[in-house]
Order: C-alpha cells, then sequence, then structure tokens
C-alpha cells in the first residue's frame, strides 16, 4: 500500500513539467529528425517529398551555409578569447579593493539585462552616426567609420557588440570563482614571498579552472547559436558575409520556405554545438585542480 | 510604437511564465533528487540532455506539432499569450531542474525524515519546510528565467501573429522595420524599453549577482 501512494506522489510532483517538456521539447526534436529527410515548402497542403538524406548532401555544398560556417567559426573564437578576458580582468579589478569596484561591476553587467535585440539596435546607431561623427572630427576615418558597411568590420563589429552584452555575465562567474579561494592560500604564498604575478599564475589561476569550465561551455555555446543581436545589428550583414549559422538556418526555413532542407541543416547544427561543448567541458574538467 | 501594450504584454507573460516554472521545476526536482530509482535518472538526464539543442533545430517542428494540437484538439496554442506561455515554460524546464536539482541534494534529508515522522504528508513536507529552505536558488531561476523571457524575440515572433499581443521585443523590432532612418524616433523608443530593466535590476541588483554567482559555482 506505501508503494501505490508513493507512486502517486511521484506522478503528481513530476509529470505536469514532465509533460510540458514532452511537447515543447522532445516530440519536436524527434519530429524535427523525421522533417529532415524531406523536401518541403511548409504549406500543409502541398506533398512532402520523401528525399532521404539528400538534404544533408546538399548542404555540403552549399555556398552560402558553408560561408555562415566559417563565418561563425571566426566569430566564435574571437568572442571567447574577447569576452572571457574582458571579464577575467573585470571580475580581478572589481575584486581589488579599489573604490569603484561597485559601480564598475553594475555598469558592466547593465547590457546582459538589456537583451540582444535592442543592444544591436543601439549599437547599429552608434556605428552609424557616432563612429562616423568621431571620425570626421578626428580625422581617424580609418577607424572611425561605419563598420557596418564593410564586410571584415562588420564580423568585428558583432564580436564587439556581443562582447559587450556577455562580459558582465562572465565577470559575475569569475567573481564568484575568485572569492572562493580561500584566503589562507593566499597569505601562505605572501608569506613565502611570492609576488603580485607569481601569485596570479600558479594560485589564481589554477583554482579558477572550474569558473573557467563553466564560462568557456557559456560563451561557446551562446557565440555559436547567436541571432539576436545578428538580426539587430547587421541583418546578416552587407551582403550575407554576416550571416550565422542560426540565421543561415532561420532565412532557410521562413525565408525561402526549404522547410526540409532547412531543419537538415537545424540537426547538423545541433551535432556541431553538442559536439564541441561536451569536447570542451570533458578537456576543462581533467584540467580542474582540487584544493 | 504601442508601448504600454507591449509593456503589459510582457509583463503578464514574463510573471505567469516565471511563477509556473518555479513552481514545478521545485516540484519536479525534488522528486527526482529524492527518488533514487533507475526512471529518476533517466528522466533527469533527458532534462540535461536536451539542453544542449539549439532552438533553431526545435523551431520548426514545434510550430507545426503546435498548430496540429490547436487544429486537432481545439486548445490554442498558436497566437495566445498562453500558448507562449506553455512554450516558455518547457524551454526553461531543463535548466531550472538542473538548478533545483543540485540545491535538493545538498538538504540533509533527515529534515524531512523528521517531518515525516511528526505526521507531514508530502505535499506538507514540500510546502512547508523543502520550498522556504529553496529560496536562494529560487532567487537565481527567477533571475535568469525573467531577463530569458523578457528578452525573448525569436520564439514570440513565431508564434504571436496579432499586433495587439506583441511583447516588447517584437515591437521594437517592427518599430525600428518601420522608422529606419528617423533615429531620434528610434532612440526614444529604446530609451523607453530600457527603462524596466533598470528598475528590475535597481530592486534586485544583491539577488542577481549573489545568485548567478552561486548557480555557476554549484
Amino acid at each position: 500500500m506505501q508503494n501505490k501512494n508513493n507512486k502517486g506522489w511521484y506522478l503528481l510532483f513530476t509529470a505536469p513539467l514532465f509533460i510540458i517538456f514532452l511537447t515543447v521539447v522532445v516530440i519536436p526534436f524527434v519530429i524535427g529528425i523525421y522533417y529532415s529527410f524531406f523536401k518541403w515548402d511548409g504549406i500543409a497542403a502541398n506533398p512532402k517529398v520523401f528525399v532521404g538524406f539528400d538534404n544533408f548532401i546538399k548542404l555540403f555544398g552549399d555556398t552560402r551555409f558553408l560561408e555562415s560556417t566559417w563565418k561563425t567559426t571566426l566569430f566564435t573564437i574571437l568572442a571567447v578569447i574577447s569576452v572571457n578576458i574582458i571579464g577575467l580582468v573585470f571580475a580581478l579589478l572589481v575584486t581589488s579593493k579599489l573604490r569603484t569596484s561597485n559601480a564598475a561591476r553594475t555598469m558592466v553587467f547593465m547590457p546582459y539585462l538589456i537583451g540582444g535585440l535592442i543592444l544591436g539596435y543601439i549599437w547599429q546607431f552608434i556605428f552609424l552616426d557616432v563612429f562616423t561623427l568621431i571620425g570626421q572630427i578626428t580625422g581617424l576615418e580609418n577607424v572611425f567609420f561605419n563598420w557596418l558597411i564593410d564586410m571584415d568590420f562588420a564580423l568585428y563589429a558583432l564580436v564587439f557588440v556581443f562582447t559587450w552584452q556577455m562580459a558582465g555575465y562572465i565577470m559575475i562567474i569569475y567573481i564568484a570563482g575568485i572569492q572562493s579561494i580561500p584566503n589562507d592560500v593566499m597569505e601562505a604564498s605572501m608569506i613565502d614571498g611570492a609576488s603580485w604575478l607569481q601569485r596570479l599564475k600558479n594560485i589564481t589561476f589554477p583554482l579558477l579552472m572550474p569558473a573557467f569550465t563553466i564560462s568557456l561551455f557559456l560563451t561557446l555555446s551562446s557565440a555559436f547559436k547567436i541571432y539576436d543581436v545578428n538580426l539587430s545589428l547587421t541583418g546578416g550583414g552587407p551582403a550575407n558575409s554576416t550571416e550565422m549559422f542560426a540565421m543561415n538556418i532561420y532565412n532557410e526555413i521562413f525565408g525561402y520556405g526549404n522547410y526540409g532542407y532547412g531543419q537538415a541543416k537545424a540537426i547538423i547544427f545541433f551535432l556541431i554545438v553538442a559536439a564541441i561543448t561536451l569536447t570542451q567541458v570533458y578537456i576543462t574538467k581533467k584540467r580542474e585542480v582540487e584544493l | 510604437m504601442n508601448f504600454l501594450n507591449a509593456l503589459a504584454n510582457s509583463l503578464y507573460i514574463t510573471i505567469l511564465s516565471v511563477l509556473i516554472i518555479v513552481v514545478l521545476s521545485s516540484m519536479t526536482a525534488w522528486m527526482l533528487a529524492r527518488t533514487d530509482n533507475k526512471l529518476s535518472k533517466i528522466i533527469f538526464m533527458i532534462f540535461i540532455a536536451t539542453m544542449l539543442i539549439p532552438f533553431q533545430t526545435l523551431m520548426m517542428p514545434l510550430m507545426q506539432f503546435m498548430s496540429t494540437i490547436t487544429n486537432t484538439l481545439h486548445i490554442p496554442m498558436i497566437n495566445t499569450r498562453e500558448g507562449l506561455i506553455f512554450m516558455h515554460i518547457g524551454f526553461s524546464s531543463s535548466i531550472s531542474v538542473f538548478l533545483y536539482h543540485g540545491f535538493v541534494k545538498s538538504i540533509p534529508i533527515t529534515l524531512e525524515e523528521a517531518a515525516t515522522i511528526d505526521g507531514a504528508s508530502k505535499f506538507g513536507v514540500f510546502w512547508r519546510i523543502i520550498f522556504p529552505i529553496l529560496k536562494p536558488i529560487t532567487v537565481t531561476v527567477m533571475i535568469l528565467n525573467v531577463i530569458n523571457i523578457w528578452n525573448d524575440y525569436l520564439l514570440p515572433s513565431l508564434t504571436l501573429t496579432d499586433k495587439g499581443l506583441r511583447t516588447i521585443p517584437l515591437s521594437t523590432f517592427y518599430f525600428f522595420g518601420e522608422f529606419t532612418i528617423q533615429w531620434n524616433l528610434a532612440m526614444a523608443g529604446l530609451m523607453l524599453t530600457i527603462i524596466p530593466v533598470v528598475i528590475f535590476y535597481v530592486l534586485a541588483q544583491k539577488h542577481i549577482i549573489k545568485g548567478i554567482g552561486e548557480g555557476a559555482v554549484k
């Protein structure tokens, strides 16, 4: 009788959320895999044509898609380096005993709250008007022009705005990591005569590895999946040169109406993201130092 | 830009979604963490594994599935705020359950055993003892979800077609579509959208910083 009672409670507590979760995530995922083997234009009345693996073979020859993949990878590498360096620098700054720490923390974190889409619009304005204005005033026109019209600089603009958005969030994670380093280890090293640089290199960095794992995981996956900032800042950029992965998929499905083909791309997207993030977590977990 | 309307929509959707997420995911995570059988482990694994799936992989089949439900079962999913709330709950469940699960594991089970001996039902144990202890992680879950849902553009853009149902990111997007050159109007509009966020931050500042730090380290 106990068993039946327990099962009842178990269901009551877990079923509601699990059912919603199944409907919204699991079932569409499976349906998506099914769709990727078909050619379809999204209109229910038109037939779905079974094409097997054709969609997957096709995407290896799709130059715009491959361009997207390359640009997204480039963006991700630059973004991850940029966000982590800035986040770490500010974290070190905020945890030192300088008086500006609270204000700095607020200002660096605020962009994360504003959200990607709106940030993109703000910076579009800045690049368009403010940059050109500064360029005219100072005469440094090869640095202060509208970055968004140039195919290379538009990508850098994306990195810039993404860093602006994420650095605050990552800074918080590093702050938590730094604050969890026990004081006695630091004091012992100072008694032993370690310089600031030595302490940074041999104590802070190794003990920050767990925070680094998390922040690398977060930045890698958010950078790779970027969409909001992409849409509002460049909209795919001058001549599709900044069309990232996520945007390419969206345009394929809802723009061109190639539902099956687009879904096949989406599945590949998932596989790449999963492969990258799992590998990264595995490698960084191995290097974490236990105290 | 129909700001007040969009603000009302955003508030309604965000607040309801976050409340339901907190209640349901804490319940689910607690039950999964306290029941030590194979089923619980499998369910938890499924929750975590899906954290890797990007939204783009799900957006098209989700829309198809939701229209099918709307047409056959006559439950309105598309183009309603309630349907959007339903979907937001689904997408948030992975990370919310993950955060709660880790925290619950750190609560000693002796507390619950003592309460059960004193005659509390499972419901009583959860709501009167466990949930108050979960306050720190609840704050984290609330804040993360508020930020995600408030600023979400893609999901509402696919689900809500009525002009009157638009959330703030949506109305900003369409506003910029119409007024691409009148930057003074556009900037004013953007300033409006930032105000609620600033208010939220000023009120919740301490909790946000604490919550993200704790959530990450766990």
